[in-house]
């Protein structure tokens, strides 16, 4: 049951989800958010990855736990000090960070971690822009803060709201399901040491 | 198995170290720069204690000043524009002139994007105190009034407090603040204008039409000095200057004459045959004569002595702008006492199909609830409906506008 609920898609989902939601209003908020997730991952990814051997199963998901924290609070330290208008754009979901990118962690050797971590942070970060650019675009009538006149008049302001987040993030996803069918399963995602191993052999 | 489990937990421990290690070192690099950036909090609404400034309005929520960029930074909360407050953060440098607003929070506010098309933002920038070229706009009255009280607001933190020079308004600025104001016939609750420019010609500059048909004025200068010139049609010529004190009396005759040709000649004379609303509303028989009300300048477009077997009536049509900015028709007949002795009223609020979630709103008891009302015990409240306060609003300005011509009617007369 605990194996069905902590592997379960949707389970899985929503940890990204909420947090990518929330900072992919616009298309810069999502550009920043993509990028600080993308440069903390691949830390994350790399100091795992060389831990990797010398931790046990159980352990490695609170190492990875603690990394991804770690980095993400680095990370908006220093969004903070030299890109100011970044941190006050992605606000406190730069530290929601750690809760996305625990989806995404791999246990493998490092240079395949990184090529898989660099892949997922890609895609997050470009599913992330289209993410944002589609919302901004139909939900405010502008791209990248430049407003575009064309779509004045048929705006849909629900979409720069969390609710249409929700409801665009569902189209998205069946249009990707529907070009890329037969996508692994969410148990292949998750860490394969968020498991005791006892739990894993059952 | 337990060497494994040591292990396991030496490692952790390790990389929880190194980590916190790793944050705290990033944190000492970081913070000096990120302090210097904030710079000094002067004051902080959810911490008062230790505030170093004296701070009266309730939009300032920060103040920061900074020496390194010799700014002020504020943070300011709006009140309600059309759906909700904002959050703004302004920065104001050590000359008075804004550096930057941005809106950090816009709320439920659905208006911003008619503030973005307006390049309403950066028509801030490298304003001073005055905000002489801030312009409010249209379609979005109550969200760009929001923003531009609450900046006005920072700004008289800053000059109470000797943080900046308060900067001077011009003459020109003075006036065309003072325009809604001297004349209320041209201009919605708000005090935003209602209507068209006009080009300006001899002694006017330029000129306002408002959109009730009650009047218009002009920019004019005399002998150097600016002053606004108002024209209504039932109260003639009033003269402003900048200090809004009226100077009818000492404009040159030649400037009234000039103003009044010029008005006429644009929005045409005055229309002085009684509406046939009023005339149902007086007795059979009764006579009336249109009558001017110098220096009447609100909505009141038209007013009537009635000549009846009983004695003397007073006959007004008020135009005030309701919802949507559109004028709404009010007519009143009072007494010699000033008492309100008929009222009609045509104005869309009143129609059943208007407002489908209202109760139906009993039109004739409406009307009635005005009659015998006069200045001294009108109170407002017979003016509301639930569900329409743009329009209550409106019917109570037609009241007092009517009251204050009866007045100056009456006491013009002696």
């Amino acid at each position: 049951m605990k194996k069905k609920l902590i592997c379960h898609p949707v389970t899985l989902l929503f940890l990204g989800v909420i947090p990518a939601l929330a900072s992919s209003a616009t298309l810069l908020d999502a550009l920043g958010m993509g990028l600080a997730a993308l440069c903390v991952l691949l830390c994350s990814t790399l100091v795992l990855s060389l831990l990797r051997a010398q931790l046990s199963p159980a352990a490695r998901f609170a190492a990875t736990l603690i990394t991804v924290a770690a980095f993400a609070a680095m990370a908006q330290l220093l969004l903070r000090a030299f890109l100011p208008g970044a941190a006050d754009m992605l606000g406190y979901y730069a530290a929601i960070l750690a809760a996305e990118l625990l989806i995404f962690g791999r246990e493998e050797k490092t240079g395949a971690a990184l090529g898989s971590a660099l892949m997922s942070g890609l895609c997050f970060f470009a599913f992330l822009l289209v993410l944002g650019a589609l919302r901004e675009l139909f939900g405010s009538a502008s791209i990248a803060g430049a407003p575009v006149a064309l779509l004045k008049s048929c705006t849909i302001p629900p979409l720069s709201k969390t609710s249409g987040g929700f409801i665009l993030f569902a189209i998205l996803l069946a249009v990707v399901n529907k070009l890329f069918p037969g996508q692994e399963k969410a148990a292949d995602l998750a860490p394969a040491d968020a498991l005791p191993e006892a739990e894993k052999e059952a | 198995m337990k060497k494994n489990a040591l292990k396991s937990i030496l490692c952790l421990v390790l990389l929880t170290a190194v980590l916190a290690v790793a944050v705290f070192g990033v944190n000492a690099l970081t913070d000096p720069i990120i302090q210097a950036r904030k710079g000094t909090l002067l004051f902080d609404r959810s911490a008062p204690e230790g505030a170093q400034l004296t701070v009266s309005a309730d939009t300032v929520q920060s103040v920061y000043r900074n020496d390194a960029e010799e700014i002020y930074t504020l943070k300011l909360t709006t009140a309600k524009g059309w759906q909700s407050s904002m959050g703004l953060t302004l920065v104001v440098d050590y000359e008075g002139r804004i550096v930057s607003l941005t809106v950090d929070d816009p709320g439920a506010e659905t208006k911003m994007g008619d503030l973005d098309q307006a390049n309403f933002l950066p028509s801030f920038v490298g304003q001073d105190s005055t905000l002489a070229a801030v312009e409010l706009v249209g379609g979005a009255t109550l969200s760009s009034r929001a923003i531009h009280g609450a900046v006005a607001d920072g700004f008289n933190t800053l000059i109470e407090n000797d943080l900046i020079a308060e900067a001077q308004k011009s003459d020109e600025q003075l006036l065309k603040e003072l325009a809604p104001i001297a004349f209320s016939g041209a201009a919605n609750a708000s005090r935003v204008l209602q209507g068209e420019e006009l080009q300006g010609s001899g002694s006017a500059s330029s000129g306002f039409a408002a959109e009730n048909g009650s009047g218009c004025f002009w920019y004019v200068e005399q002998n150097g000095e600016k002053l606004l010139a108002v024209y209504s049609h039932v109260g003639g010529v009033s003269v402003f200057n900048a200090q809004s004190e009226i100077v009818t009396d000492a404009a040159d005759p030649a400037l009234i004459e000039e103003i009044v040709e010029l008005s006429t000649a644009v929005i045409g004379e005055r229309n002085t045959e009684l509406p046939g609303t009023l005339s149902k509303m007086l007795p059979e028989g009764a006579e009336a004569q249109p009558v001017d009300i110098p220096g009447l300048t609100n909505s009141v477009v038209g007013a009537w002595t009635v000549e009846t077997e009983e004695g003397t009536l007073y006959a007004f049509h008020a135009r005030p702008y309701g919802y949507g900015n559109e004028p709404m028709d009010f007519f009143y007949v009072l007494d010699e006492a000033g008492a309100i002795s008929a009222m009609r009223v045509k104005a869309i609020f009143i129609e059943e199909d208007y407002f489908p979630n209202l109760p139906q709103l009993d039109k004739a008891a409406y009307q009635e609830g005005y009659l015998g009302l006069t200045a001294e015990n009108y109170n407002g409240e017979q003016a509301q409906i639930t569900g329409a306060t743009i329009s209550s609003d409106a019917a109570d300005t037609a009241v007092k506008d009517v009251f204050e011509a009866f007045w100056l009617l009456t006491e013009s007369r002696g």
